[in-house]
């Protein structure tokens, strides 16, 4: 006799609400209200002066990394990248204070989507220990106050499930799809051009360039991509040529990732476990351009 | 399961490549500094916001943005009052006595100042609110006297003066006086305080969205409904008000 040991996920997830997702209305409220939850400036000319558009690549390359490492849900990155992008549109920050705002932002995008939200103590040690629980737990306040307690922006994530139900493809595709398109989201998430876009065209942009990223390899739509472009441009209320420079944009910032990983791995001057954790995520390295 | 292990050995994996300090080390000094000064900002800006010292817990003096009364802590629900969880049972402190009080905005534009969080309840909440403190509304008569009377306990005070109304009518109308001194600070806030500046915590009636305002324009509504006399059939209580509203009842009930 055999024994089996079996543990069950104890997340347990709802299923999608077709209630939600067939109703025009819900995706119409999403538009009206996305762009609430823009950071109010593009804050390195105007608001920081020790912040470097570089470091904040940095600082958001180090959180998808936790984020991935913890099995975060898809949402956790961009919605505490929303936050950073936020508090830093408002309050001048020195960089060393930047990873701390990068956790508490991870901390609390993480508790608002989460069964299991991470951990004060985990976060503090994925800092390797620069900050304490406490100051992750003080300035959590300063955090949320800034933030006028809004908490539940408006994601790229919101929008896909209305986007992929409105595309003719096959259903076998979808998932394909929605897992690609989850990491362009990311690699948005990541680059400061695109944190000034509502997330509905980041949503658009990412869905259009996962679609026509897969069709070179086989039929996942029966759409050209300019057809594609346009049937999602009308989805959401989006001008054509905007999307169209939108979806440029992210797959030439898959492109540059895809290359700096290959420089990396060329240079093999990084060792196997820093190879795993390269910036990019690994199914986007799948994707053949 | 996978999210399970990833998170629960998480001592085991401890030291993964993404553990590091990304701009060297943090003076935790100039931190905590940085931390007091925002923490002092956003003080300032709560103070400004509501006219409300929330340290020393006291209304700001001067003319303000707002206006804080005192009203009588038995007015008001339960929930507005401060409770102490004694293992499974949540006690409700009378002996001390706190300020009371219940804030008129004068002026009804000021809540669709703040974009995000005033959203759709503060701007309806206006029609209601602009009244100044000190007139009394018109349909209530009774109010201002009543409420000078007998502040202290509102129940009583709502049945004495039912009797003076048309029978079918009672508790409708006992009820009306009542709404409207609790959910727009209007006139027997006024007299209320005077009474009784005594017991219980504290009401905050704003002009920004808190729970007050949704509690307020929905037992509004309920109350003018009933006034103009449409009862309910179930709605009986000669004793006074118990059955009416369910939310502003529980106070109440608890008390007696």
């Amino acid at each position: 006799m055999e024994l089996l040991c079996c543990e069950v996920d104890p997340v347990r997830r709802a299923v999608r609400d077709q209630n939600l997702l067939q109703d025009d209305r819900v995706l119409q409220n999403l538009l009206t209200i996305e762009e609430r939850y823009l950071p109010q400036c593009s804050y390195f000319k105007c608001v920081q002066k020790d912040i470097q558009p570089y470091m904040r690549r940095m600082v958001a390359t180090w959180m998808l990394e936790v984020c991935e490492e913890q099995k975060c849900e898809e949402e956790v990155f961009p919605l505490a990248m929303n936050y950073l992008d936020r508090f830093l549109a408002g309050v001048p920050t020195p960089k060393s204070h930047l990873q701390l705002l990068g956790a508490v932002c991870m901390f609390l995008a993480s508790k608002l989507k989460e069964t299991i939200p991470l951990t004060a103590e985990k976060l503090c040690i994925y800092t390797d220990n620069s900050i304490k629980p406490q100051e992750l737990l003080e300035w959590e306040l300063v955090v949320l106050g800034k933030l006028k307690w809004n908490l539940a922006a408006v994601t790229p994530h919101d929008f896909i499930e209305h986007i992929l139900r409105k595309l003719p493809q096959q259903r076998e595709k979808q998932s394909l799809i929605r897992k690609h398109a989850h990491t362009f989201i990311a690699l948005c998430a990541t680059d400061f051009k695109f944190a000034m876009y509502p997330p509905s065209m980041i949503a658009t942009g990412s869905v259009g360039a996962a679609i026509c990223g897969l069709q070179q390899d086989e039929e996942v739509s029966s759409l050209t991509c300019d057809a594609l472009t346009e049937l999602l441009a009308k989805i959401t209320n989006t001008d054509v040529d905007c999307l169209k420079a939108c979806q440029e944009q992210i797959e030439a910032v898959l492109l540059n990732s895809l290359q700096q990983y290959r420089q990396d791995q060329r240079d093999g001057s990084k060792s196997e476990d820093e190879l795993d954790q390269a910036s990019t995520p690994t199914d986007v390295r799948d994707i053949d351009l | 399961m996978e999210r399970l292990v990833a998170r629960g050995t998480f001592p085991t994996l401890a030291r993964t490549s993404a553990c590091r300090s990304l701009f060297g080390p943090v003076d935790h000094e100039e931190l905590s500094r940085e931390l007091q000064t925002r923490l002092a900002e956003l003080n300032a800006e709560d103070r400004n916001r509501w006219d409300y010292d929330f340290q020393q817990d006291m209304p700001l003096r001067g003319p303000g943005r707002l206006q804080w009364t005192e009203v009588d802590s038995e007015s008001v629900p339960a929930f507005y009052r401060e409770t102490v969880q004694v293992g499974r049972c949540r006690l409700m402190l009378t002996s001390r006595p706190v300020a009371v009080a219940v804030a008129v905005s004068p002026r009804p534009e000021s809540p669709g100042a703040e974009s995000l969080d005033g959203l759709e309840e503060a701007p309806e909440q206006s029609p209601s609110d602009p009244a100044p403190a000190p007139t009394p509304p018109p349909a209530p008569a009774p109010a201002p006297a009543s409420g000078s009377a007998q502040a202290p306990d509102p129940a009583p005070d709502a049945a004495a003066q039912d009797g003076a109304e048309p029978g079918a009518n009672q508790a409708p109308r006992s009820q009306e006086p009542l709404a409207d001194q609790l959910l727009s600070g209007r006139p027997a806030a006024g007299t209320a305080a005077a009474s009784a500046s005594a017991n219980g915590a504290a009401i905050k009636k704003l002009s920004g969205p808190l729970i007050s305002d949704f509690f307020a324009k929905r037992k509004r509504s309920a109350a003018e409904g009933k006034s103009s006399g449409e009862v309910p059939g179930g709605c009986p209580s000669p004793s006074g008000a118990t059955g009416v509203g369910a939310a502003e009842q529980t106070p109440r009930k608890r008390l007696r």
